[in-house]
């Protein structure tokens, strides 16, 4: 039960922090304008730095928004009367996102491998490593799906006994 | 395996997955994971991988959070308030006035956030209680929020055209530009049907019996000007090609936050609630373009994606016959689907033969996004039925399809009408510079 939650607040405090990402990538790219009609100099790093900033938002933000149930779902069956048919289609869900996740964060970890050993750099004219990015995309995916493999274990200690407590974290 | 069952089996599983409550996300994700292990073992998901990262990589898709930030950032500070404010004073006291500033606001606020739930949940928020007040028919009231609400995708900045943009390789200016056309026409049609209604039997939505001051309705038009000119700025930055759409998102967003510093709501509290809840809802639609590569990556990797193509193109029919069935594919999935999982999924394959007939591109990705917009008002899974129920939920679920009933009707003779006259689509697209 405490390692649930600590694998809750991990997500929680990840979440929260890449969510402020936003502003950098804002101000990466107000800066390149700025270069490009002020200074009459675009910058070479703008564009690459966006696109790293970015997707390093887009797949750390997965767990958190699980989390927060921001995942949207269909719920004409949802929010039935019977505690244990909830919980047994909660497990469903959960069992469609471990099974990709599972082998996002594997193949990622080989994608990251091949970036890392080949020291893989962007085919821009910047030419930064790409490794980091890639890496991003491995934690991303083990992050979302630790915090579904969470979710399902709860689940399942729902549909034996429907009045467990199972310690979610406060949703601050 | 053979490509009909694998479009079968494919598309069953997810829309069985949904039906059952598992997000659209994962239902595709998961799905691809399945067929791909049975099709190519499971060590040939590589594919699954590579996909994801091109678009983590795409820096059209950055604009996403980009916009979604904006709308966030306009509806937690109090500038949709003010703004109701001002269309609730013009409103003035012809019977249906409220209803025609409503849908003048959700067109004004659609203007500025790219999504339907920002549109008509801020939309019902703010103006519901003035409208109660009056005592305007709720199915009245309901039914033209759910559709102005609607025209958050059709009228720039919008998700949904970005993410048809990416898929095409089309201009986002010109697709911007095609869905603002698109979506005034909407509103059009949208206002002349409440003024006439609202005319003919004034109990549904009585007029004001008193007008508000010229000088109190000429002050209200200043917390207008500002968010005006942000999103105009935005668009024609985008429309002249000074700036990608990212870029223009970008600095509309500095702009927004600086409009809110200067209103001094700008505290450490907003900040973070700002950004929190645009990562929450960018994780959503992000995560639904994840599964739904993935998805495609699969499909198409079996063959899947060709054989459809193949399929729809052999078919004998007119090509005007072939654009009305692909329409009508897309109605039917928008009941069940989610319009970006729509995009991802049906682009690829409709796309190719759009261009080999030779139609104007332009023209029928705004005649997909009108039928996307008509999916989120269409029972029985349109997400703004869910947020209508969630503004007013002692009413029904079959009395709000019915209060959506007329709108879904308008909406489609608008589609019919650019359909059969493609100049009112194309004349305007032309315009932008790239």
């Amino acid at each position: 039960m405490i390692l649930l939650r600590l694998i809750d607040e991990i997500n929680l405090f990840i979440g929260k922090t890449v969510s402020f990402l936003i502003w950098a990538g804002i101000v990466v790219l107000c800066y390149e304008v700025v270069a490009r009609y002020v200074f009459g100099q675009p910058t070479l790093w703008a564009h690459g730095y966006t696109q790293r900033i970015f997707g390093a938002y887009f797949v750390l933000i997965g767990a958190y928004t699980l989390i927060k149930r921001d995942h949207v779902r269909v719920d004409i069956l949802l929010n039935t009367r019977n505690p244990r048919v909830n919980a047994g289609l909660d497990l469903f869900n959960y069992a469609f996102l471990i099974l990709w996740g599972v082998i996002l964060t594997r193949e990622g970890w080989l994608f990251f491998d091949d970036a890392w050993s080949f020291n893989e750099r962007d085919d821009s004219a910047l030419g930064h490593p790409m490794w980091p990015i890639k890496l991003a995309l491995f934690l991303g995916a083990a992050l979302i799906t630790a915090q579904g493999l969470v979710e399902a274990i709860r689940a399942v200690i729902l549909i034996i006994n429907p009045n467990a407590d199972v310690k979610r974290s406060e949703l601050a | 395996m053979s490509p009909e069952l694998l479009t079968i089996g494919m598309f069953g599983l997810v829309l069985f997955a949904i039906i059952t409550g598992v997000s659209l996300s994962f239902a595709m994700g998961g799905t691809a994971v399945i067929f791909g292990a049975l099709m190519f073992g499971p060590n040939g998901m590589y594919s699954i991988v590579t996909t994801m990262f091109g678009n983590m990589w795409s820096i059209l898709l950055s604009a996403v959070p980009l916009f979604v930030f904006i709308g966030v950032a306009l509806a937690k500070s109090r500038i949709a308030n003010d703004l109701y404010g001002a269309f609730y004073l013009w409103s003035g006291r012809t019977p249906g006035g409220l209803l025609l500033g409503t849908a003048g606001f959700a067109a004004t606020l659609s203007a500025m956030t790219g999504s339907c739930a920002a549109s008509t949940v801020t939309t019902g928020l703010v103006g519901m209680p003035a409208m109660d007040k009056r005592g305007y028919d709720r199915g009245f009231v309901l039914g033209t929020i759910g559709a102005s609400g609607t025209l958050g995708i059709m009228i720039p900045p919008s998700i949904t055209l970005i993410l048809i943009g990416m898929q095409t390789g089309q201009s986002v200016g010109r697709l911007f530009m095609g869905g603002l056309v698109a979506g005034l026409m909407l509103l059009a049609a949208f206002m002349l049907y409440v003024g006439i209604r609202s005319r003919m039997n004034p109990a549904l939505a009585p007029g004001a019996d008193v007008r508000a001051p010229l000088a109190e309705r000429v002050a209200a038009l200043k917390s207008v000007i500002l968010p005006l000119v942000i999103i105009l700025s935005v668009l024609i930055s985008i429309f002249a090609g000074i700036a990608t759409p990212t870029e223009a998102a970008a600095v509309g967003a500095a702009a927004v936050i600086f409009s809110v510093a200067v209103r001094g709501e700008l505290t450490l509290q907003y900040i973070r609630e700002v950004s929190h809840s645009t990562a929450t809802m960018t994780g959503m639609v992000i995560w639904i373009v994840f599964g739904a590569s993935a998805f495609i990556a699969i499909y198409g990797g079996g063959g899947g994606t060709a054989f459809m193509t193949g399929m729809l193109a052999g078919m004998d029919v007119q090509p005007l016959m072939m654009i009305f069935i692909m329409m009508l594919i897309t109605l039917v999935l928008g009941m069940f689907l989610d319009p970006i999982g729509i995009i991802l999924l049906v682009l690829p394959i409709f796309y190719p033969i759009v261009m080999q007939l030779g139609f104007d591109p332009i023209w029928f990705c705004i005649l997909f996004q009108l039928n996307l917009c008509i999916g989120y008002i269409s029972p029985p899974f349109g997400y703004n039925l869910f947020y209508l129920k969630s503004l007013s939920p002692t009413t029904p679920i079959t009395a709000i399809y019915r209060a959506v009933a007329p709108f879904l009707i308008l909406m489609l003779l608008t589609g019919a009408l650019i359909f059969l006259f493609p100049a009112t689509i194309t004349t305007f697209t032309a315009i932008p510079a790239r």
